[in-house]
């Protein structure tokens, strides 16, 4: 138990919050000796655990799986009737979120910080209020997260209206889903019930699913979602949803035509709001942007000591981005002077095949003004994936021809979401094209692709036919 | 009969050269005179030639060997000739020639590659104790001294190499100091040219100079003392000698003095030994001279030995000599205190740079008419002059100091002193 207190207050740190920003904050603020207290309304583990990256993670392994069973022939395995019972696989998900909570708890308490699980107000700059009990502390990092947003559409409150924290306590699958956005959550959930073979909808507002994601990764994706059946609609703006009595329908205005989409249901995911309402941030005179709140590169907010990370500061909002402003505000809490970057930045998208992009994109390197050379390699050249039978997708990886520097890669491959880190880990460390392609990797496994991009961004690809790329 | 070829002496000061090239191959025909090898001494690269006639039988030191003068490093003699018993090879080993890589007259005896590293390092030779033959200094020495390399991120190195900045200079902010790429986009930044300016790349002779005046001012405590000299009876004297066909330059007169009062003050004839300063016997007198390509030192050796007239002779020729860039190398070396005159460029005074490894440097300005208050309190015009002497602090203080240069003025105000 840290024994070094402020004066004058309770608390060196109270941390509101207990998502992956706040709880990680508080064992790490505790482990730079500061005396911490975590304050959570719900669950540890926020959104992310409780409701949306794990949960979702178990229910697209559950899909994966019976995907796996259902094309087991091509291994010459023979199955008899394939059945599915949601309602077990979204108990399996309860039962590991469970497991995981169980766990966040454990280590909180022993690094010594102390849970109150209440619902927290700031009261002043200084002092948070939770369950009747004044709270005092010298730092104070906010980290209340977000809650999926509902445009105002006509109908929008109809019955069989989701947001992804619905579709997550789902029992049953529907037969079909009209799908309101095409980002991450929204294909995330178009993975997981088109493997089920339910009929999946997707109205995306922009010209491309999975706004800010590579073209070609996006197009290559949409051709295989199409394939498999989901039906997905880009540049469509939705103008209502209907109940028809069976179901509902969702109409939509796509250029000058307008059409309609019928589902038993409809998920909204078209972003999530910050959750800084109600808990006296405009009292005690924190600055806003809109409903973020505004922190320099050392997560602090206008008043000094007030520390915000996570999906209310609207940078990234993404658990593990969260979890490193936490970090650097903890850090800060203890006087260490941390800053956080943004340049590196990992991100997973966990459709079939997987995603995953770190740093610019091609066409934002070239936006921005940088000379670009790009080394690309086809998962079809890889022999783990071969063997896997998940030959789909593509490497690129996006550098600066005269330096080498990496600027970013996008992967679209088996695996994606586990290799990634890789090339981050090389970013971050000012590695170049050249060390990355002179890393040996192990064969045979999927990551091999990473090395044989960097060849290939020497124009050095031993697996690639010489004048063509793919 | 086999004749054996030996390390020449190229110069008063040389005591090994270093071979870079041998021109002839074993086995190669060779007639006397005709290039054989080239070597380098710590001044020069000079290309020798055979001083026998036959086939060149042995190269018995390879190149890049240092090798002191009069030892073997080559047999020359009739094609298959036995020349193992010739009188003489037994010396071709390892004899100590000098006692120390650091010799007492300050110079250092390093292998090239050892310089070459400690130039690319920027590491002081003088202060790496050598592990060669007799304390040779060698490429390994200066590695073992050479801090570690800068810690640096691949991208960071090649931004440097880009950029053309030396990256141990650039302050790292990345994880225990690693230098990061922005740190030397930074660093690139502050010092980048603009693109109308010229960039003339350091090397030759600039360079040496670089070298040895932030050497000079960054190991010494250097102190300036400046005087006025009344030059009348210069003047008068010079013009005697004048009309006598006599051709002195005032700088002759400035050197004379300067020569004289050195030997008698010879605490300003020094130079910083390791843990001792060393009062040199002989006073070997510098003089700048500007030429085309950089600031260059001829010697006057034993200048105190010479007369006037003596003197005014040799500085004349070396100045010519060295504008003619035809100076033998120890002609510039073995100096033991300098003197430089902007006179001629209407410097009134200035503060020079001392050359090191010299205690001290007199720096000499325009000789002007100026009013004066004389003795009898009337105010008359007289030939005045500035001197302005930098010395070591380390070696001599401030008193013994001005009273080196008060002697100076002594000798010039009476320079019947100086006959």
């Amino acid at each position: 138990m840290a024994d070094h207190i402020a004066p004058g207050f309770d608390y060196d740190v109270a941390v509101l919050g207990g998502g992956p920003g706040g709880y990680e904050a508080a064992i790490r603020c505790a482990q730079y000796s500061l005396k911490t207290v975590l304050i959570e309304a719900r669950e540890l583990g926020g959104t992310c655990l409780n409701r949306g990256c794990i949960p979702t993670k178990a229910l697209l392994h559950g899909a994966e799986v019976y995907s796996g069973i259902l094309s087991a022939s091509a291994f010459g395995i023979t199955v008899g009737e394939c059945s599915m019972d949601f309602e077990k696989l979204s108990a399996f998900k309860d039962k590991q979120v469970e497991k995981l909570r169980r766990g966040i708890a454990a280590l909180e308490k022993a690094h010594g910080v102390e849970v109150v699980n209440a619902f927290g107000r700031l009261t002043d700059a200084n002092t948070i209020e939770a369950a009747g009990r004044r709270i005092t502390a010298a730092n104070i990092i906010l980290a209340t997260g977000s809650a999926p947003s509902l445009p105002p559409i006509p109908g929008i409150d109809a019955a069989g209206v989701m947001t992804s924290d619905d579709a997550l306590a789902m029992r049953e699958l529907p037969d079909s889903v009209v799908i309101i956005g095409g980002g991450v959550i929204g294909m995330e959930f178009a993975t997981l019930f088109s493997a089920f073979g339910r009929k999946v909808t997707v109205l995306e507002m922009m010209p491309a699913i999975l706004p800010g994601v590579d073209a070609d990764i996006t197009s290559s994706l949409n051709q295989t979602l199409t394939q498999r059946g989901v039906r997905i609609v880009t540049g469509a703006r939705v103008d209502s949803i209907g109940n028809t009595g069976g179901g509902l329908c969702v109409a939509y205005t796509l250029g000058h035509e307008q059409d309609s989409a019928s589902a038993d249901c409809c998920l909204v995911s078209v972003g999530r709001r910050a959750q800084t309402a109600g808990i006296g941030l405009e009292e005690t005179g924190v600055d806003m942007d809109r409903s973020f709140v505004r922190t320099d590169d050392h997560m602090r907010t206008n008043i000094g000591h007030i520390y915000a990370i996570g999906d209310i500061t609207g940078k990234v909002q993404l658990a593990h981005v969260a979890s490193a402003q936490g970090l650097i505000a903890a850090a800060n809490c203890a006087g260490r002077d941390e800053i956080m970057r943004y340049d590196v930045i990992p991100t997973c998208i966990y459709t079939d095949p997987e995603i995953a992009c770190v740093g610019l994109t091609e066409e934002k390197a070239r936006a921005a003004g940088k000379n670009v050379k790009t080394g690309m390699f086809n998962v079809a050249g890889n022999g783990r994936a071969l063997a896997m039978n998940a030959a789909q997708g593509f490497i690129k990886l996006v550098t600066e021809p005269s330096t080498g520097e990496i600027l970013g890669a996008q992967i679209l491959a088996p695996h994606a979401t586990d290799m990634i880190a890789e090339i981050a880990a090389v970013m971050r460390c000012e590695g170049t094209v050249e060390e990355l392609a002179a890393t040996i990797h192990p064969h045979p496994t999927v990551s091999e692709i990473i090395m044989e991009a960097a060849h290939d961004a020497q124009g050095l690809c031993c697996h690639a036919v010489p004048p063509k790329r793919f | 009969m086999a004749e054996i070829i030996i390390m020449p002496k190229q110069g008063l000061q040389m005591t090994e050269g270093t071979i870079i090239r041998w021109l002839k191959q074993e086995g190669d025909a060779v007639k006397a005179g005709e290039p054989l090898f080239e070597m380098e001494t710590d001044k020069l690269t000079i290309t020798i030639d055979s001083t026998a006639e036959g086939s060149l039988l042995k190269i018995l030191r390879p190149a890049g060997e240092v090798v002191p003068i009069t030892l073997p490093i080559a047999v020359v003699g009739a094609p298959g000739e036995d020349w193992s018993a010739l009188p003489g090879l037994a010396a071709s080993g390892d004899e100590p020639v000098q006692p120390s890589a650091q010799a007492s007259d300050g110079r250092i005896f390093a292998s090239p590659r050892a310089r070459l590293r400690a130039e690319e390092k920027g590491i002081d030779i003088g202060a790496v104790a050598g592990t060669g033959p007799d304390g040779l200094i060698i490429e390994r020495d200066v590695l073992a001294v050479a801090p570690a390399a800068a810690k640096a991120s691949p991208l960071a190195r090649k931004v440097a190499e880009q950029a053309g900045i030396d990256i141990a200079a650039v302050t790292g902010s990345g994880p225990r100091g690693k230098i990061m790429a922005n740190d030397v986009r930074t660093a690139a930044a502050s010092t980048a040219p603009d693109e109308e300016d010229t960039v003339i790349p350091l090397k030759g002779m600039r360079k040496v100079i670089a070298q040895r005046m932030k050497q000079s001012l960054a190991d010494m405590a250097q102190a300036n003392h400046r005087m006025t000299v009344d030059m009348s009876e210069i003047v008068r004297l010079r013009e005697q000698l004048k009309a006598l066909s006599v051709k002195v330059s005032y700088n002759d007169f400035v050197l004379r003095a300067t020569a004289k009062a050195l030997s008698e003050h010879r605490n300003m004839n020094a130079s910083m030994g390791d843990d001792c300063i060393i009062l040199k016997n002989a006073v070997n007198l510098g003089m700048a001279v500007a030429a085309d390509n950089g600031l260059v030192v001829p010697v006057i050796k034993n200048a105190d030995r010479l007369s006037l007239t003596e003197l005014a002779a040799k500085s004349s020729e070396l100045a010519g000599r060295t504008k003619e860039n035809r100076l033998q190398p120890d002609e510039m070396t073995g100096g033991t205190f300098t003197v430089t005159n902007l006179g001629m460029y209407e410097v009134d005074s200035f503060t020079a740079v001392i050359n090191p490894p010299e205690a001290g440097i007199l720096a000499v300005g325009k000789m002007r008419k100026m009013p004066v208050v004389l003795p009898d309190d009337s105010i008359g015009v007289r030939p005045l002059m500035q001197l302005s002497l930098t010395y070591d602090h380390r070696i001599i203080d401030g008193a013994p100091a001005a009273a080196f240069l008060l002697r100076i003025r002594t000798l010039l105000e009476n320079p019947a002193l100086l006959m």
